[in-house]
């Protein structure tokens, strides 16, 4: 039975080849042209079997040649036909150097050979749906203690935050827990016919579907997830954000213990210096005063109310509608694009070397 | 009164797409496909005709009366309906023998001049 990827390619080759008959004569068309697209039918069908895309591809390559020869070669013959298509060009070919026919020939199957590639790859690739989750990063109010042992306050800019939350978003910390949380190891698995996946397996995967990207001028962050499965794509991009905020409010927990941990400490010698007073007051004052203050930030910062929240997911990620993989108008715009450069080029190159052989002299006798 | 039949002669020599697909009809008839395949196969895949290639090549037999369509249509059942069979003419016979027998000569000729071996299709 034909799988619909193996339809969808034939029956795209099929229409393609159906229009380039045009370039037939219509009384060549009208009595072989039906007979020819049966026979390709059949020839695709025979190297999608035998080596898929590949044997399309390789096809194509053999097809355009002959079909651009016999064209014309049918049109050259008949030239007394009323044809509007092509007529005047073959007419003019026909009176000209044969080198023209040569550039037009090569340079047009060069052309449709890069065209109908570029459309055919496009039209096989899978499909694959993005879904996107918002998430609003923001610094935390305080980092680890410094060299002095004491957590120190932020508000120094960071040009490289962003890029470093991107690392951590994207390393083995968080992207092991969301396969954890999606059993992905398994469904993976599954979904490609293999054994059960390793850690290091699925986190290579999850790499290439994650797109990280700040939103310009503020501190939002869309993570960005592509997968054929649309709602394994939502899910994915949800279960990055959550674990990422889970992630990093477990470390602000760990600096708020420390902090409150350091702040009783610091009330208890508080009390002791209140009590053994020296000699020297002033000494005794600055100390004390030293101390009030270094409790007070530490009191703020052991506080979990008076901080902003670090992680803040804005949008959760849905579904996504239709595909966004491949751009199939790009593709295939890049293709003729890539197919005009590449068959002038080759057009250009055949007819110089075609000229500069004929010009040789011939070898003596 | 007899029609006068064309010398084969005249046809002489066949370009190789012609001759092979004559070679292909003449063992019963064959659709398109068919005979594409049977050259593919005969060959060693050294000729690989396309479709415009060979539907031109049976224009020109059949304007030449070297081949004609078959009349009877396979049973549906076994077969796409659709196909058109074709199969060689006596004439088309004739210029096949003629052909192959030009071929003969100057394999013998080659030969002769040592340029292949004795043996059949050994190579020099």
């Amino acid at each position: 039975m034909n799988t619909p990827k193996e339809n969808r390619a034939i029956a795209l080759s099929q229409r393609v080849y159906k229009r380039l008959l045009r370039l037939y004569p219509r009384a060549h068309r009208e009595e072989y042209g039906t007979a020819m697209a049966q026979l390709f039918r059949d020839q695709c069908r025979d190297a999608w079997q035998a080596h898929r895309g590949w044997g399309l591809a390789w096809l194509w390559l053999h097809v355009l040649p002959d079909l651009f020869k016999t064209a014309a070669y049918e049109r050259l013959a008949n030239r007394g036909e009323r044809k509007p298509m092509f007529k005047k060009t073959f007419t003019e070919i026909r009176t000209r150097p044969a080198w023209l026919a040569l550039f037009i020939v090569v340079s047009l199957s060069v052309f449709f050979l890069v065209v109908v590639a570029a459309t055919i790859v496009t039209f096989m690739l899978p499909e694959q749906y993005s879904s996107k989750a918002r998430i609003k990063v923001e610094r935390d109010m305080i980092e680890a203690p410094g060299v002095t042992g004491r957590p120190h306050m932020t508000g120094v800019h960071d040009p490289y935050f962003i890029q470093t939350e991107f690392e951590v978003i994207q390393s083995e910390k968080i992207l092991d827990q969301v396969i954890e949380r999606l059993d992905l190891n398994t469904v993976w698995a599954n979904k490609y016919n293999l054994q059960k996946l390793k850690y290091s397996e699925s986190r290579a995967l999850l790499k290439k579907m994650v797109e990280l990207r700040p939103a310009r001028n503020t501190s939002l962050v869309d993570i960005t997830v592509y997968n054929q499965d649309p709602a394994e794509a939502a899910k994915i991009a949800n279960t990055v954000a959550e674990v990422y905020q889970t992630y990093r409010r477990e470390q602000s927990a760990m600096f708020l213990a420390y902090n409150a941990d350091e702040y009783k400490k610091l009330i208890a010698e508080l009390k002791k210096q209140l009590v053994v007073k020296t000699n020297d007051s002033k000494a005794d004052d600055d100390k004390t005063s030293k101390m009030i203050e270094r409790a007070a930030r530490l009191y703020m910062a052991s506080d979990g109310a008076g901080q902003t929240l670090a992680v803040e997911i804005i949008e959760h990620a849905e579904p996504g509608f239709r595909p966004v993989r491949p751009n199939k108008p790009l593709n295939i715009a890049i293709g003729i694009g890539l197919g005009l450069l590449l068959g002038l080029a080759a057009g250009t190159l055949v007819t110089m070397f075609a000229i500069a052989m004929r010009k040789q002299p011939a070898p003596a006798q | 009164m007899t029609a006068t039949q064309p010398d084969p002669e005249n046809f002489l020599p066949l370009t190789p797409a012609v001759f092979h697909v004559l070679l292909a009809l003449s063992d019963g008839e064959r659709h398109g496909y068919a005979i594409m395949r049977e050259v593919d196969q005969s060959t060693g895949g050294k000729i690989k005709m396309g479709p415009g290639t060979l539907y031109g090549t049976i224009k020109r037999l059949l304007a030449a009366r070297l081949i004609e369509e078959a009349e009877e249509r396979p049973d549906p059942a076994l077969d796409d309906e659709r196909r058109r069979y074709y199969r060689l003419t006596a004439l088309g016979q004739r210029v096949a023998k003629a052909e192959a027998a030009r071929y003969a000569d100057m394999v013998r000729l080659a030969r002769g001049k040592k340029l292949i071996r004795a043996t059949l299709g050994g190579a020099a």
